[in-house]
């Protein structure tokens, strides 16, 4: 696929990649590669001007997006504009209402996951009283509650210290999703999170491999701008 | 303060409000009634005096333009019935906690569209004022100090930035809405318990009693 901003060289050219059941993959490349544009043509918040993009053998397309977004969990990169009901409780419980669950069912849903992430005391008070962090938390929290069978973060551990970045790890490992795709620059922790990894570069595809030997590889992270002890 | 939900907060500032508004013209028996009530109603809620006081006095300067000319006698009874429906909103403003007149907002009891437009607006509200506080505290970082100073800036430059940063915001929450199924409406929940629906019905029935009254007298 190809995508560019209005008249301007694409961000992203000849993109191709396939995703299996199981992979846990990490999509990495230095700032403004592209990372969030490629995230966001996935799910149809952004269209390419050519190609095609296929989750489950269905196209994206915008006769084709409810039903694609509703396999798929994405979570933004500012936890903010995830945020925007009242409380946190309503935010959780906003995606599985949206497609018919009963509001009681929902609201359990939504309690269990805030007890997950140590939010529970929060549901019934407004985003804007939690913490950068636990914002984030809750935006999962919001995510995790449509139970998708794919699973799309962009920068998932922005704001969040090694004690809850580890919690995050845990979840994401008990998680029952088919496919995880992960974009972040926190290298040391997609390392501990993905088997896969995807590098930007360029508007390319770049490298698509193993993630370990990767990060073994100093000199290339470098050249492609993700230099690892920084 | 009175341990009651924002919902029936603002739902019995809103009985006191509708009570007085809807008195018969001179009816003072019943309007002092309701300034018993709305005063007992600030007491109540610990409404911070002075912040109360302030701001009934800037509102009544205004409406004193708009009733003064109707003649004292009207006037007066106008007067003295907005600052009584004001005490009893301005109680409920001033004690709500931060960033929660959304929660306040949703048990309003209208119908949902426009709710859901009160809600989205209130939310926009909040991002809009959270902007402003990013950008005033960056303004002020990079040696923009002094009020004066602030707002000449502040007619300038920033109200078209502003105008960006809230719009792109409002795009990425909108995103952020229909990656996760919304479909023009939002799900809101605002049931009152048991307790307080009784609560709210007793607190209408004497208000309706009271109102009633002011026009057999």
């Amino acid at each position: 696929m190809v995508y560019a901003y209005s008249r301007q060289e694409p961000v992203l050219q000849r993109i191709s990649f396939s995703l299996n059941k199981g992979d846990r993959v990490a999509l990495m490349g230095a700032t403004g590669s592209g990372k969030s544009t490629l995230l966001e043509n996935l799910i149809g918040l952004k269209e390419p001007q050519s190609g095609k993009i296929t989750i489950n053998g269905i196209p994206v397309q915008p006769k084709t997006l409810p039903q694609i977004r509703r396999q798929i969990g994405f979570s933004f990169q500012d936890a903010n504009d995830q945020l925007f009901m009242p409380t946190i409780l309503e935010d959780v419980t906003f995606g599985p209402r949206n497609y018919g669950m009963s509001a009681a069912a929902a609201s359990d849903r939504a309690r269990q996951l805030l007890a997950d992430f140590g939010l529970e005391a929060y549901a019934n008070r407004s985003a804007h009283e939690l913490s950068g962090g636990q914002r984030r938390l809750a935006a999962l929290a919001a995510i995790l509650a449509l139970e998708p069978t794919i699973l799309i973060l962009d920068e998932p551990t922005n704001g969040l210290d090694p004690a809850w970045r580890r919690h995050l790890a845990q979840v994401l490992f008990k998680l029952p999703v088919e496919v995880i795709l992960i974009a972040s620059h926190d290298l040391h922790w997609l390392g501990r999170v993905t088997q896969r990894a995807l590098v930007l570069s360029g508007g390319r595809i770049q490298i698509d491999g193993d993630i370990q030997p990767l990060l073994q590889d100093g000199t290339t992270l470098d050249q492609l701008g993700l230099p690892v002890d920084w | 303060m009175l341990n009651l939900s924002l919902p029936l907060r603002l739902q019995l500032s809103l009985v006191i409000v509708v009570g007085a508004a809807l008195l018969k013209h001179d009816a003072w028996y019943g309007l002092s009634v309701y300034a018993a009530i709305a005063l007992l109603w600030a007491w109540l809620l610990r409404a911070p005096i002075r912040q109360l006081g302030g701001l009934l006095g800037t509102e009544l300067i205004f409406l004193s333009l708009l009733t003064l000319p109707l003649g004292w006698q009207k006037a007066s009874f106008l007067l003295v019935r907005s600052l009584i429906c004001l005490l009893a909103m301005n109680s409920f403003l001033l004690t709500l906690p931060p960033h929660s007149f959304g929660i306040a907002l949703k048990s309003l009891p209208v119908p949902a569209p426009i709710k859901e437009n009160l809600l989205l607006a209130g939310q926009y509200m909040e991002i809009l004022l959270s902007e402003v506080t990013r950008m005033q505290r960056s303004a002020q970082l990079r040696g923009l100090t002094g009020t004066a100073v602030w707002l000449r800036y502040t007619s300038a430059a920033m109200i078209g930035a502003l105008y960006l940063r809230s719009l792109d915001r409002a795009e990425r929450v909108y995103a952020a809405m229909v990656a996760r199924g919304y479909n023009g409406q939002l799900p809101i929940d605002s049931n009152l318990r048991p307790k307080e629906r009784f609560t709210l019905l007793l607190a209408w029935v004497i208000a309706a009693a009271i109102t009633v009254t002011s026009y057999k007298i």
